[in-house]
């Protein structure tokens, strides 16, 4: 228990102590008493009254009285405050608002040394913060995870059912929001409480001038690995998936995986990774299989990110939503029809009101075109050799067969992508505005052009190919389906195909008499979700994915309960960032100022210090009234008679 | 009456310093006071059971109610005895020699009073006590006297008071008379304790003063007399035919002076009479020593006092008159039912 010191100066008191021991020392004249009769008395030993001013300090009650007394006065004076004062005496006097930051990351997944899971740890902890909860406390739980939540209390029935929320909450997963947990945590302040911010977490978020409570070690439970991405290849008529694997483990080790369909294994291998390292191993997709599931066949600290789902159907619930705009489709549809749960509707360019037409779309996808500048879809794009577009790019030009020059192969999009060798044909020279990103680019003998890149055309972001698939060997090549792929994970994230990560939301639309949503996740665990309705037109839904991996089941509910669709998503844990234990990205939830408050000390001093002063002073007030009980009684033998005592 | 709960009130509320040798000059005030010494009714009817042991000394007077070894012409009948030549004719009892033809003398009981003297001690030392809740030792003093003086004058005794501070001073009296209990009262409380004398001095020079012999109250804390001094004082009053009674006034902080101080305290105790000072402590064998010195030293005067026929009574400031003293009295055998 750590005791500070508010105003350390107040030590100067203490001097006090030596004044009262030199006054006790100090030989002061003996009391003088009338007495008739001295005939009778013996002399008293010489020794006391040698040395006339000075003498040894006599022990006395009343010097110890007097020095406990300057004692605990000097102690109050330096304004001590303790951490835990409740502790001590059994009730706090003021209330605090406690409010815990709940580390729910996809880290909170991995097992600790004893075989527990980070985040039942965690919750325990949690749980000994809400035993601490009396009468007029509040207490906010926020939970920091991508999808951040929060839940609060402020009696004795909210309290319990905070418990029984946190028993049955799942881990959220994803990487922690920063700004949503900061305003959340912000958000939750009561006005006239001390406060109380207590930050659980496996190490994987801090805060500062806040009580940490880590729990797991970082380095701890051996290590992970994980599947980190997927990706489907089509290749003609065959269809085949990239899985990326990450090694978290101290040493290189070769490493089983599976592939099931089902209950049948339809592929297995081994891989090499050395420690810290990660990598792609391929395998081909049978023709009618829907969904297959890639796993690790390994024993380490996170199982859940062992394996990863593969779905290819999408239906008209979850899946994605292309518009392709082209004239003459070819490779890019196909490309686009072979990705999970990828529902196309193809327009010829010529099409009027493609804004309106891909209203509801998640990507429009133009080829060999570029939309009007005042019919731009309202949505993600993705351009393939486009015309002139005002306001975006102009082409100057053509390079008849330029070389591929420089690639940004630390961008998503372009991971794993390789140019080498691709015979680009006549390719539009592009002339990009200056906010345009350029991906990769290459030259001819006079001029550099850009090949892909990307920006945002009306507030919609897009991504641009210069390169034509029907005149290059582009479209031959393995890098081509991988590119459209990861562009188009790239332009509207992971909801694409029924496949997701924890931590995000998956929005779609539905039928406006739907008045609710049921999602049921892989562990059986329902949630209902109410919604308003509308009159015939859609209404949007975004629900939250935790991390419990597996197949996710969505039904839609009209008024009466029943289901009138239903769809499924597939949720992988693996996740880059939070799957590397050993090193984890710490996420800073205090660089927003969380938990301040203008004109107010620090969480810390306001909430978790207790002055204890004013006890000190009642003991110094107790001991001067012992004292002076001490020195009455002392001094009934000099009560004054005729001729009695004399100073 | 009045004045009486006027006086007990006056007595009450006084504080120890109040003893200290003031005078009240307001006369109605000094007589509450003085009436504050008279013994209280339930006393009085006590007193009117007791006189002074008659026989102590043979005294003369007509008027007093002490029987005399005298006999002679009274109206109270004692006995007869047998004529001789030289006898009243007049007290020869004729019925008597009618009867037995023998010639009968009436004897008749003559009736004396007492010759009483106080003689009190009004030393420094006398002017002390151990605690505020208890009168000075002359307090106690004046109170025995005023009760024994009421005694003595309710007899027709005739009563002296004299006060003896660093010498022996004027004598108030004789005093004959109930009525004058109240004077006799007065006049102590306006006897401030204030002196140093030596009381056994003092009952010397009071003898020779006298030209005629009587019973001797010394009020007294007997402080600074030592045994010898006390059988040579004695020893001439006896000689000069005076009935010597020694009433020692003592505090009981005197006898146990244990609630002084605390026991490590060291201080100093001062004399009140000489302001001589003596460093001490009350650790136990210090005060243990103490009690014993004194122990020896009241056992002397224990051993002359008896040798010398003079009863000597200790009286505490905190006993009652009532029946505390007058019990210790009849046990001396200095007044009688």
């Amino acid at each position: 228990m750590t005791l500070a010191w508010m105003f350390p100066l107040g030590a100067l008191g203490l001097l006090a102590l030596g004044a009262i021991v030199v006054l006790h020392m100090r030989h002061r004249m003996p009391g003088i008493v009338s007495f008739p009769q001295l005939a009778f008395w013996p002399r008293v030993p010489s020794e006391s009254r040698e040395s006339p001013r000075w003498r040894k300090p006599p022990i006395s009650l009343l010097l110890l009285l007097q020095l406990l007394a300057a004692l605990a006065l000097s102690l109050a004076l330096m304004r001590p405050a303790m951490p835990d004062v409740a502790g001590l005496i059994g009730q706090r006097a003021d209330a605090v608002q406690h409010v815990i930051v709940l580390d729910g990351s996809t880290s909170m997944l991995a097992r600790t040394d004893d075989g527990r899971q980070r985040w039942d740890v965690a919750r325990e902890e949690v749980a000994t913060v809400l035993d601490s909860w009396q009468q007029g406390d509040g207490v906010t739980i926020v939970v920091a995870s991508g999808n951040p939540t929060w839940k609060r209390a402020v009696d004795g029935a909210t309290v319990d059912d905070l418990r029984e929320w946190l028993a049955d909450l799942p881990v959220p997963g994803g990487s922690p929001d920063q700004q949503t947990v900061s305003s959340l945590v912000d958000g939750s302040l009561l006005p006239d409480l001390a406060l109380n911010i207590t930050l659980v977490t496996d190490g994987g978020t801090t805060m500062s001038e806040v009580d940490v409570v880590l729990v797991g070690e970082a380095t701890a439970s051996g290590g992970n690995v994980a599947i980190v991405d997927t990706a489907v290849v089509s290749d003609g008529g065959d269809r085949s998936i990239r899985a990326t694997v990450l090694h978290d483990r101290p040493a290189t080790e070769t490493l089983p995986w599976v592939v099931r369909a089902g209950d049948a294994d339809i592929a297995t291998g081994t891989i090499t990774l050395a420690s810290g390292e990660s990598d792609t191993f391929a395998f081909g997709v049978p023709d009618g299989v829907e969904q297959v599931t890639v796993s690790m066949v390994v024993d380490d600290a996170l199982p859940e990110d062992d394996a990863a789902g593969v779905s290819f159907t999408g239906d008209t619930l979850t899946g994605l939503s292309v518009v392709l705009v082209s004239d003459l489709p070819g490779a890019v549809q196909r490309v686009l029809e072979v990705l999970p749960g990828v529902q196309v509707e193809v327009y010829p360019s010529t099409t009027p009101g493609i804004r309106e037409i891909a209203a509801g779309a998640d990507l429009v996808v133009y080829d060999g075109s570029a939309p009007s500048p005042d019919d731009v879809p309202n949505a993600p794009m993705l351009l393939v050799q486009p015309s002139d577009l005002e306001n975006a790019w102009q082409i100057r030009g053509v390079a008849p067969n330029p070389e591929v020059g420089d690639i940004r192969l630390d961008d998503a999009i372009m991971r794993d992508v390789s140019l080498e060798g691709v015979l680009f044909g006549e390719t539009p020279i592009y002339v990009l505005p200056s906010e345009a990103e350029v991906l990769a680019s290459g030259s001819d003998d006079v001029t550099t052009l850009p090949l892909i890149w990307r920006g945002t055309i009306s507030d919609q972001p897009y991504v641009a190919f210069a390169i034509d698939p029907a005149r290059s060997n582009f479209a031959d090549r393995v890098s081509f389906p991988v590119l459209i792929a990861q562009t188009v994970d790239a332009l509207v994230g992971e909801t694409a195909g029924g496949r997701t990560i924890p931590g995000e939301t998956m929005t779609f639309d539905v039928p406006g008499d739907v008045l609710a949503v049921e999602m049921v996740d892989p562990d059986g665990r329902r949630t209902v979700i109410a919604l308003p309705g509308t009159d015939g037109g859609a209404q949007q839904v975004t629900l939250p994915v935790s991390a419990v991996p597996g197949q996710w089941t969505i039904g839609l509910l009209d008024a009466s309960g029943f289901q009138v669709d239903s769809g499924a998503m597939t949720v992988n844990v693996g996740d880059r960032a939070e799957a590397t234990l050993s090193q984890p990205d710490v996420v800073d939830l205090s660089s927003t100022g969380v938990g301040s408050r203008p004109g107010e000390p620090s969480p810390t001093e306001s909430s978790a210090l207790v002055e204890i002063w004013p006890l000190l002073v009642l003991v110094g007030i107790a001991v001067i009234s012992l004292e002076w009980w001490a020195w009455l009684a002392r001094s009934v033998g000099f009560r004054r008679a005729p001729g009695g005592t004399r100073p | 009456m009045k004045l009486t709960s006027l006086a007990r009130r006056l007595w009450v509320d006084r504080t120890g310093d109040a003893y200290a040798g003031d005078r009240v000059d307001d006369p109605q005030a000094r007589g509450a006071l003085a009436s504050g010494l008279l013994p209280d009714e339930a006393t009085i009817g006590r007193l009117r059971q007791f006189s002074f042991k008659h026989g102590l000394r043979p005294v003369d007077g007509l008027v007093g109610e002490h029987r005399s070894r005298r006999r002679g012409a009274a109206p109270e009948f004692s006995d007869y005895s047998p004529y001789t030549p030289g006898d009243d004719v007049r007290r020869i009892d004729w019925n008597a020699y009618a009867r037995f033809d023998t010639l009968y003398v009436r004897e008749s009981e003559i009736t004396t009073e007492l010759d009483v003297h106080f003689l009190v001690d009004l030393s420094a030392s006398m002017n002390w006590s151990g605690s505020p809740q208890r009168q000075p030792k002359v307090e106690m003093a004046r109170r025995v006297a005023t009760m024994l003086a009421w005694l003595a004058l309710s007899r027709s005794d005739r009563v002296t008071v004299t006060g003896v501070a660093d010498e022996l001073g004027e004598s108030f009296g004789p005093l004959q008379g109930r009525g004058m209990v109240v004077p006799f009262a007065m006049h102590l409380t306006d006897c401030a304790a204030d002196g140093s004398g030596l009381i056994t001095d003092a009952m010397q020079r009071y003898a020779r003063r006298r030209s005629r012999s009587g019973l001797l109250l010394v009020l007294t804390d007997l402080i600074g007399v030592t045994a010898a001094e006390l059988d040579r004082s004695l020893s001439t009053l006896a000689n000069e035919r005076w009935q010597v009674v020694l009433m020692q006034v003592e505090d009981p902080t005197e006898i146990d002076p244990a609630t002084l101080s605390a026991p490590q305290d060291v201080f100093e105790l001062e004399d009140p009479e000489s302001g001589m000072r003596q460093r001490v402590n009350l650790h136990p064998d210090i005060v243990r020593r103490y009690r014993e010195g004194r122990e020896n030293w009241l056992y002397e005067l224990d051993v002359v006092a008896r040798r010398r026929s003079a009863p000597l009574i200790r009286v505490a400031t905190d006993a009652r008159l009532d029946p505390d003293v007058l019990l210790a009295l009849e046990r001396a055998h200095v007044i009688v039912s």
